[in-house]
């Protein structure tokens, strides 16, 4: 009798504990609320954003520093610091005015002296290859900064949003502030008021922000790498957002949706995927085996088996919504049929083997997708798996005959593109793009303004389109997660950028 | 004695020497360029293979390792490559995290499972030893992943009553030292059964009884003290299987440890922070493994006797 009773105890508690795990339990939204938990995907090397860079420390930076300018909803470069700008006759040199009244959060001015000092730190660092592009930047005054460019580059305003070009306060630097670890003296709408080593990141509102004081007045910024940790610590109430770099996966989108009291938000993911090729290999050098290749491929299947269906096949290597964006460019249609007649007409009627490099585990699966759809029309992969620099290193050195890859746009604008075909500034050449045509094209965009711009990306899209240099795959979908009551304003998915100022509790 | 600790510390130079090696090479062939990783993608091939010239990639295998250890003798374990962060300071101040959950689960261990070894091997075929001995199958057989996330679902999603991640307060330590210390709780629990049984039929064992000592004496006091021998070997060992597990438990609960930071750098091909945790890791070991050898002489006077025996017989031997 005793062992029955013991014996069902034991069986209820089992039950009991397995009906807790597979029941939905609310999160309890807050409101009136100023302090957020973000669960961040690592913890940065460092806050110093012009020696790294680690998207973890742009993240961190684009909250700590403010940026002569900012993209706006439409995702163009608006002033920020930046009152007004003008720029001379060639696009060779631009001058910026600052706002007036504008101040670092210890309450001490922002001056043109301040804007050249950054600018030539950055340099110094040379981190990014924008500053490639800075010949100079002299202070005209306290207010007025002109940059001399090396070249005609319209885009450049674009590339000051990125985060290696916030403005730090000369004074503070000199005076020995910690940029590394406690920047306390910054431009943007935080400020670090304590760095827990390995565990989290507090950051404290900067009253003299120049938008003014953020709605949120501390963020935690949590250090939790594994997205599962994340999602049980949204789930329990223990984090407000959860923050990656692409976003959710699929798993974790679907059971945000379906747990109450949680909700997902949507942002414009900057990533492009896409299929390099390399045209010193004979057959990639044959225009009608590339467009076999883009027909016979079927985006959606790669989309479904690699990133859970949340992407869009693309077609140009810019989406919408971003600089350079044109209407009228659709990803190519799956036809095996028309694929097989591009074969006959091409060199090697009865197919070819190739490798193909894959890095992440969602580009092997692009990969393995491929694999199957162009056995159909008689090619063979093969697929070889390498770490992502590696991929990058022997696709810069020619030693590839294919590979997937992806880029994340940093600024917003195609021009942020420009390692994807061969420029002087990079030479990396990513998408092994060698045609005249649309290197000369996409250059001359970046040298133009507004409309004038159009007939020039146009005609370099054309020529993507046409000749097929690599084969576009898809733009992922971003999502982001966060407890009901939490919202994020418009976020714009820009590699290295996550504003927490756009955040507010309802 | 004391010559024995000195003899056994002064083991941890070709381990350390041994360790370091091995991980210098397997780090070394990990594919990825660290140039590459550091400066990022857009970094022209240029400006990566100047970067890893800086960090003197360029210079032979043994060069490098020569170096390392150059510095690493002078106390000088290096900069991280990311944030040139020095990696001495940040391991101390994460170390003793990752130690506190190893100390705690491996006391959860054995505070659990000795007492219900004993009961079990007392109380033999009774309902009180088939629960103790099923509830040990299924802990040793547990994955250690399966059991983490479970309890996060139970008791902070569901419960609400412990926290999910982090290292703030005594709640936050309960489920990472369950986590980590179930497999050798249920070990603990068998071979304290198991050595227990074998020594409550010793000829000792019915003499005390015989004497009339009680019970709980000769439970206790006589058979219990033998039987923990084989006990504190296996949890001795497997706490050195602990360090190694907590880079698993730390990354599910976020825990600001050795594990977390030590992961991360594998997977950047963070080379100083790696041979750093490594060689404290390794430190660590030889330092346990010593600790339990001095247990052992407690635990067992014949093993202390031998030991004392032996410098005796070779002083004598002096002498003469």
């Amino acid at each position: 009798m005793k062992k029955r009773k013991l014996t069902a105890m034991a069986l209820s508690l089992i039950l009991g504990a397995s009906m807790l795990a597979a029941s939905p339990v609310a999160a309890v939204a807050d409101s009136g609320r100023e302090d957020v938990r973000i669960q961040f995907y690592e913890e940065p090397p460092t806050a110093d954003i012009m020696y790294d860079a680690s998207v973890s420390t742009g993240i961190l930076g684009s909250n700590l520093y403010a940026y002569l300018f900012e993209l706006d909803e439409n995702g163009e470069p608006t002033g920020a610091l930046a009152d007004s700008w003008e720029w001379n006759d060639d696009y060779t040199a631009v001058t910026v005015t600052l706002k007036d009244g504008i101040k670092f959060s210890d309450g001490s001015e922002i001056t043109a002296e301040d804007v050249v000092f950054s600018m030539e730190r950055g340099k110094e660092a040379g981190f990014s290859t924008y500053f490639s592009y800075i010949d100079s930047v002299t202070a005209n005054g306290d207010k007025e900064v002109t940059f001399t460019l090396t070249q005609p580059y319209t885009v450049f305003l674009y590339a000051l949003t990125t985060c290696y070009f916030g403005i730090m306060s000369k004074a503070a630097v000199e005076g020995g502030m910690d940029v590394s670890k406690a920047p306390n003296v910054t431009s943007g709408p935080y400020y670090i008021d304590a760095w827990n080593m390995g565990s989290d990141i507090v950051l404290k509102a900067n009253e003299y922000y120049y938008e003014g004081e953020p709605e949120i007045k501390t963020a935690d910024l949590i250090f939790m790498g594994d997205e599962n940790t994340a999602l049980t610590a949204l789930q329990s109430g223990d984090i407000d957002f959860m923050m990656s770099v692409l976003g959710l996966s699929g798993s974790a989108k679907t059971q945000i949706e379906e747990t109450e009291g949680l909700h997902t938000i949507p942002f414009d993911n900057t990533a492009y995927t896409f299929m390099s090729l390399n045209h010193d290999v004979e057959y990639f050098a044959d225009v009608n085996v590339r467009k076999a290749i883009d027909c016979a491929i079927n985006r959606e299947d790669i989309i479904l088996a690699s990133v859970d269906g949340m992407a869009t096949p693309a077609s140009i290597p810019i989406q919408e919504g971003l600089g350079g964006y044109l209407d009228g460019y659709e990803a190519t249609a799956y036809d095996v049929e028309k694929a097989k007649e591009y074969m006959a007409e091409s060199a090697y009627p009865d197919g070819f083997s190739f490798t193909l490099l894959c890095g992440t585990p969602s580009w092997k699966k692009v990969g393995t997708t491929i694999q199957a759809e162009l056995a159909e029309i008689g090619i063979t992969v093969n697929i070889e798996e390498q770490e992502v620099g590696t991929i990058v290193t022997n696709i810069t050195g020619g030693n590839y005959e294919a590979a997937i890859i992806s880029w994340s746009n940093a600024c917003g604008d195609v021009s942020n593109l420009s390692p994807m075909y061969d420029t002087v500034e990079t030479s990396m050449n990513l998408a092994n793009i060698k045609d005249d045509t649309i290197i000369n094209a996409m250059n001359a965009s970046s040298q133009v303004t507004g409309a004038d711009r159009e007939p020039y990306l146009k005609e370099a899209y054309d020529a993507i389109m046409d000749t097929v240099p690599y084969v576009s795959i898809y733009w992922p979908d971003g999502y982001y997660a966060a407890a009901d009551g939490l919202n994020m304003d418009a976020p714009i998915g820009i590699i290295g950028q996550f504003l927490i100022k756009s955040m507010s509790w309802s | 004695m004391w010559k024995y600790i000195v003899k056994r510390l002064l083991l941890l130079i070709p381990v350390v020497i041994g360790v370091t090696f091995l991980v210098f090479v397997i780090i070394n062939l990990k594919p990825g360029d660290p140039g590459r990783m550091i400066l990022g993608i857009s970094a022209t091939q240029e400006a990566v293979d100047e970067y890893n010239t800086e960090l003197g990639l360029d210079r032979p295998f043994l060069v490098r390792y020569a170096d390392y250890m150059s510095h690493l003798v002078r106390g000088d374990f290096g900069l991280s490559w990311y944030g040139s962060e020095p990696v001495l300071p940040k391991i101390l101040h994460l170390y003793p995290a990752t130690l506190k959950i190893c100390i705690l689960a491996i006391l959860f261990a054995m505070g659990v499972g000795i007492p219900l070894g004993v009961l079990s091997a007392v109380k033999q075929y009774s309902l009180a030893d088939r629960i103790a001995s099923t509830f040990a199958m299924i802990l040793a057989s547990v994955p250690m992943f399966w059991l983490c996330l479970l309890m996060t679902l139970l008791f902070s999603v569901h419960l609400k009553l412990l926290p999910s991640f982090g290292l703030t307060s005594w709640k936050h330590y309960i489920m990472p030292m369950i986590a980590l210390g179930s497999n050798t709780l249920g070990l603990s629990i068998r071979l304290t059964r198991s050595s227990m049984l074998e020594e409550i039929r010793q000829d000792y064992v019915r003499t005390a009884r015989a004497k009339g000592a009680k019970e709980k004496t000769v439970i206790f006091t006589h058979a219990l003290r033998n039987s923990l021998i084989p006990v504190v070997t296996a949890c001795g060992t497997n706490f050195s299987l602990l360090l190694g597990g907590t880079v698993f438990v730390e990354a599910v609960f976020a825990i600001p440890g050795l594990g977390n930071f030590l992961i991360t750098a594998v997977t950047k091909k963070d080379i100083p922070v790696v041979m750093g945790c490594v060689v404290i890791l390794a430190i660590s070991v030889v330092i346990i493994n010593l600790i339990i050898d001095i247990v052992y002489a407690y635990l067992d006077p014949r093993i202390k006797s031998k030991y004392q025996g032996s410098i005796r017989r070779r002083r004598r031997k002096a002498v003469e």
